[in-house]
């Protein structure tokens, strides 16, 4: 007969064991997708509908080279690329300024500046797209990539002053006073002596905008008609309606725009999840 | 110092940039997204004050209540299927599994991918010829089981609700797992040498003790519920029909396709205020002593 201390450790084994195969389907579940669409890419378009299971035979590299270029995905890349770098090294300086003026000056305008500031992370972009719409055709933007610098700097301003003013309030006074006694002004404080030390929250603050803005979707497809200054969502979004039969090339034509992530994430996975998370509280 | 860290002038100079593009591209359009809500407006001609006109439409448009009871769904889903499943596979991989590491990361690969790209990869699975789902259910010998997934009317909404779940079980779980992680663990060890089991460690310690994190991630599921476009209008573009509209993507097709930019402008209104009316109303409900031991 069992004791009563062996059932219980049997118990446990079970439970582990049931545990573990919930994590593997759920991992099956997240991940297969994402497998069974890379090998998808790589068939051609008839094996895609006689055997959806199947391997592909010979591996259709060309669905790629087709993508890149017939389907332009290269010229969205490019575009997707310089926005979100220009965006995020604009956000980075402006968001920064900004948090330092309010968490190390004592002043109303300070106090002030940060309310209004914050208020903005409750606005869901939806509710300015009229209006933000008619501002940038009165200002001659629509259909430039100015439409979408401007307004991925600006909406990225509230979480990042947000996250960042959290992060400078708290470093030690001294550091600046021997800035200034060594004959810094407040720019040469900001630029040697506050920004090296916040590397951290820096990093943590460019990753999220970093991929709010290589995922932003509805900016985008408003303000841009004009292929030539098209990101990726849009371009991909697109696909849809110009490659509706031709499954393989879009399969393709989505790889290529996932890989980048991936890679990206699994080179800086910890700064990534930590991002996204603080970024998670965004309205 | 005190001279320079008290002079407005110098904290101004820091701020400006910020300050100019926040107010011109975010905060003036808030207020002009208000003014416009109450105006009758094509975009080219005069616009037309119409006071809440507008709203009185609403109220009666059919499609705007449908587009409404989807983002309820959305919310009800995110809330009652996101955060319990978020919440089981946090606790068991705080169990501190071989592998912990890895499971973690692939869970959180749906949330790097664009909203987009997600949409996508769904209308492949969801496809009737060759999709993923169909094929698993043949495997299983579910034919019956099998559908139009996104072109049925009355199941395109709930094929909607999985992606949406697909997409954001991960990022719900990290931060669960990490609130999980925070209690202090002579709490359990104290309960345990006084007997407790492990089922009333859950439900006294960790349960109580993770209502603060909790409570944040039924907040970002409320404001992720009712701004949410982007995966409806790439998976089925809120049709067939308007049985899958959401209120943003409605907002979109009467402002930028036909061309109501004050009609568009109420929706938004109204969207705002009903994220940010049930974010605070919540907030109330969900108010309790927070537990300190």
């Amino acid at each position: 007969m069992l004791t009563i201390k062996e059932i219980w450790k049997q118990r446990k084994v079970l439970a582990g064991f049931i545990f573990y195969v919930v994590l593997v389907i759920y991992a099956l579940i997240t991940v297969f997708p994402l497998v069974w669409l890379g090998y998808t890419s790589l068939k051609t378009n008839n094996e895609v509908f006689m055997n959806p299971w199947a391997l592909p035979g010979i591996p259709q590299l060309q669905n790629y080279i087709e993508a890149w270029k017939v389907a332009k995905m290269s010229l969205y890349m490019r575009n997707s690329v310089m926005v979100a770098l220009v965006c995020l090294l604009f956000s980075l300086l402006i968001g920064s300024m900004a948090a330092y003026g309010i968490a190390r000056f004592k002043t109303a305008i300070s106090k002030y500046s940060y309310v209004y500031f914050i208020f903005g992370i409750l606005v869901p972009v939806h509710t300015v797209l009229i209006p933000l719409y008619v501002l940038m055709s009165k200002l001659k933007l629509v259909n430039t990539i100015w439409a979408l610098f401007s307004a991925y700097t600006a909406f990225s301003i509230p979480i990042s002053i947000f996250i960042l003013a959290a992060a400078l309030s708290v470093i030690p006074n001294e550091l600046e006073e021997s800035g200034i006694i060594d004959g810094c002004n407040a720019f040469q404080v900001f630029f040697h002596i506050i920004l090296p030390i916040s590397k951290p929250t820096l990093a943590t603050v460019a990753i999220l905008n970093f991929l709010s803005f290589w995922n932003e979707y509805i900016f985008a497809l408003i303000f841009t008609s004009n292929d030539a200054i098209r990101t990726l969502p849009v371009g991909l979004a697109n696909f849809r309606g110009q490659y509706a039969v031709n499954y393989s090339t879009m399969a393709a034509g989505m790889m290529i725009a996932i890989i980048p992530s991936i890679i990206v994430y699994v080179l800086m996975q910890e700064n990534v999840i930590e991002g996204m998370t603080a970024g998670a509280v965004k309205g | 110092m005190r001279n320079i860290k008290e002079n407005w002038k110098n904290a101004l100079v820091f701020i400006l940039p910020a300050l100019v593009l926040y107010t011109l591209f975010m905060f003036l359009p808030v207020l002009q997204s208000i003014a416009y809500a109450f105006m009758k407006w094509d975009g080219l001609g005069k616009m037309q004050f119409i006071g809440i006109k507008g709203f009185a439409k609403l109220l009666a448009d059919e499609n705007f209540h449908v587009s409404l009871r989807n983002n309820v769904y959305l919310l009800l889903s995110s809330v009652f299927g996101i955060i319990p499943i978020a919440l089981v596979l946090a606790f068991i991989l705080n169990q501190g599994f071989k592998g912990y590491k890895l499971f973690r990361t692939v869970f959180f690969i749906p949330n790097i991918l664009s909203t987009v790209v997600v949409a996508l990869i769904w209308t492949f699975i969801f496809n009737p010829q060759f999709g993923l789902l169909n094929m698993v259910l043949k495997l299983l010998g579910l034919e019956f089981f099998i559908r139009l997934w996104l072109a049925d009317q009355k199941i395109a909404i709930f094929s909607v609700l999985v992606v949406n779940c697909w997409q954001h079980i991960g990022v719900i779980m990290i931060i669960l797992l990490a609130g999980i992680r925070s209690i202090p663990a002579q709490l359990y060890e104290s309960s345990s040498i006084d007997g407790a089991s492990q089922w009333v460690k859950i439900t006294r310690i960790t349960i109580p003790l993770l209502w603060e994190t909790i409570k944040v991630t039924i907040i970002l599921a409320i404001t992720g519920s009712m701004k949410a476009f982007d995966l409806v209008f790439v998976l089925t573009q809120g049709g067939p029909g308007h049985s899958t509209e959401l209120m943003a993507t409605y907002m979109y097709k009467k402002a930028f396709i036909s061309f109501s930019y004050g009609y568009g402008s109420t929706i938004s209104l109204t969207l705002f205020i009903l994220s940010l009316g049930i974010t605070l109303l919540m907030k109330r409900i969900m108010q309790r002593e927070i537990i300190q031991y």
